[in-house]
């Protein structure tokens, strides 16, 4: 549904591990990462293909399924509040928490704002009420500290520990 | 050519990012940016991932300006809490709480006559000695102070999420409510100032100075400050002043203000409606939505309640609300005490109608309002809003 109706006008995007995908250009506008290609004096959208290789095509059409909803909802304003947060929440479920990080970075390279400011929001409420070693694990920290040090901070902000969920 | 020239080197910039393992590594500006997004709690906890995180969280400025920038531009407000002052029955001293985001005490009211957990935000309560009074609340620092005759009176402000405080040099006072005190952030010099003014001094004392003494004001308020209510006299902080009612010379009620930037006091008008006879609908000052308001009762009837839209001036008083005692049917009158404590994005704000738990949600675009019952064993003498944050006031 997204597609606009000029064939001409639309940017062809390569994910690594697929086919082209065509997207309008206020879709690709909000590529930050696309847009300083499509800047380029040189750039004819009818012949380049943009190849994107450290984006894979699962990710791409994420990425613009996310951007086509919320610009198509945006319009309507606020009485699609429960439907936007309908769709936010199923968005989400489909990524396991390895594909959200994939896709945070996906959204890092294309410099995309409106999915990155989601998608780092995501993340902070799925670790919000989530224990030190979840956290650990999920950004890969190693921990640096002393067995005594560890527990001089535990104790510092105690409070901080209660209603943990389990991992 | 020019396009092969770009992509080549944009892939460049990325190719040491390929060879990370993408599922685990995220740039360090993203993981700053998501943690700016977690409430105080989540991050105190997360100090403990390691020594690199723990540095980060705690002790770089950035880091904490950030997360309190990210705090208070929250559409929901979810960092946001009320102040309240909680009845404790041995009379030992003032226990205030903080309660969950004004956005879910009006979403999700609890069903009455629940334990206060259902209404407080799981924080550790903050215990005052004896007689102790809150002053204000500024950038997640809650300022106090004791209550002593004499020559031995200290402000302390204290962060209750980190446990960090400190305290002003003493202080001589008479009877409480001839010291009037305020508290706020100068953003021109980064730092948080306590303001003093008493019939014999006006001092300015600035956290983290380690100055031994009050500063005087070179120039004060032209009118002391009065007190309206006998637990309330901290002055209101708005545009970057302290705010506090007076009287003129002729009766008529003012607002006076210290600018905590260059420290000089000055005055200006009350909505021009107002007159010697406004002060006995208990007159008060707030600051709702950013924005200075003004509020006070006509005959024990009516409930008015104006905004300053633009700070400092008088003409820009417009009035936001006006509530009859008739309006809301639902409560006592004898118990009627309404007291506006947050005003939402939308323009709603949130009132407290009486002590035991009955709030108004009004809407002042349709003019209609919405009962709200948080009944609990907390009694809410007292609440004001509160924003959490990693501040330290060292």
């Amino acid at each position: 549904m997204a597609k606009t109706p000029e064939p001409k006008r639309t940017i062809s995007l390569k994910p690594c591990d697929g086919d082209v995908i065509e997207v309008s250009p206020m879709i690709a506008k909000q590529m930050q990462t696309i847009q300083s290609f499509i800047e380029d004096d040189s750039f004819i959208a009818t012949t380049t293909i943009i190849p994107l290789p450290n984006v894979t095509a699962f990710q791409l059409s994420k990425i613009i399924d996310y951007l086509n909803y919320h610009s198509n909802s945006k319009a309507v304003a606020d009485n699609v509040k429960e439907s936007t947060k309908k769709f936010d929440e199923e968005f989400l479920k489909e990524l396991e928490h390895d594909k959200l990080k994939e896709l945070l970075h996906a959204a890092n390279y294309l410099n995309v704002k409106e999915v990155l400011d989601f998608l780092c929001q995501a993340v902070a409420d799925l670790i919000q009420d989530k224990s030190v070693k979840f956290v650990r694990k999920f950004f890969g920290v190693v921990n640096d500290y002393s067995v005594e040090e560890e527990e001089d901070i535990r104790r510092t902000h105690a409070w901080a520990f209660e209603g943990v969920e389990e991992d | 050519m020019n396009m092969d020239n770009s992509i080549a080197m944009l892939l460049q910039d990325h190719d040491h990012a390929l060879s990370f393992d993408l599922s685990s590594c995220l740039p360090k500006d993203l993981v700053i940016e998501i943690l700016s997004l977690l409430p105080v709690k989540s991050l105190l906890r997360f100090c403990h991932v390691s020594d690199s995180w723990n540095f980060l969280i705690i002790s770089s400025d950035d880091f904490v300006k950030k997360h309190l920038r990210r705090s208070a531009t929250d559409p929901n407000h979810r960092h946001h809490h009320l102040l309240v002052e909680v009845k404790r029955n041995d009379f030992s001293g003032d226990v205030y709480c903080l309660s969950n985001s004004p956005q879910s005490l009006v979403d999700n009211p609890p069903p009455p006559s629940r334990s206060p957990s259902m209404i407080l935000c799981d924080h550790p309560s903050i215990e005052l000695p004896r007689g102790a009074r809150i002053v204000g609340s500024c950038n997640g620092l809650i300022c106090w102070v004791s209550n002593g005759n004499g020559s031995d009176n200290y402000v302390y402000c204290l962060n209750p999420s980190t446990g960090v405080e400190c305290m002003s040099p003493a202080f001589r006072r008479g009877p409480l409510n001839s010291t009037m005190l305020g508290f706020g952030y100068d953003s021109v010099s980064d730092s948080y100032k306590i303001v003093l003014i008493s019939k014999t001094m006006a001092g300015v004392y600035t956290l983290g100075s380690g100055a031994e003494n009050w500063r005087k004001m070179e120039q004060s308020v032209p009118f002391l400050p009065m007190q309206c209510n006998q637990r309330d006299y901290g002055g209101r902080f708005v545009s970057g002043a302290l705010n506090w009612l007076a009287l003129r010379p002729d009766g008529t009620p003012v607002v006076v203000y210290v600018d905590i930037g260059d420290e000089i006091g000055g005055e200006f008008s009350l909505p021009s409606v107002i007159d010697k006879n406004s002060l006995y609908g208990s007159p008060s000052l707030w600051v709702l939505g950013g924005y200075l308001c003004f509020s006070y009762e006509i005959g024990n009837s009516e409930f008015v309640l104006w905004q300053m839209k633009e700070y400092g001036v008088a003409e820009s008083w417009t009035m936001l609300l006006k509530l009859s005692h008739g309006d809301l049917r639902t409560v006592a009158l004898s118990e009627y005490f309404p007291r506006p404590l947050f005003m939402f994005d939308n323009g709603e704000v949130l009132l407290r109608i009486n002590k035991s738990g009955a709030f108004v949600l009004y809407n002042p675009r349709e003019k209609s309002f919405k009962n709200i019952n948080l009944q609990s064993n907390v009694i809410w003498y007292q609440a004001s809003p509160h924003i959490e944050s990693l501040v330290s006031p060292c």
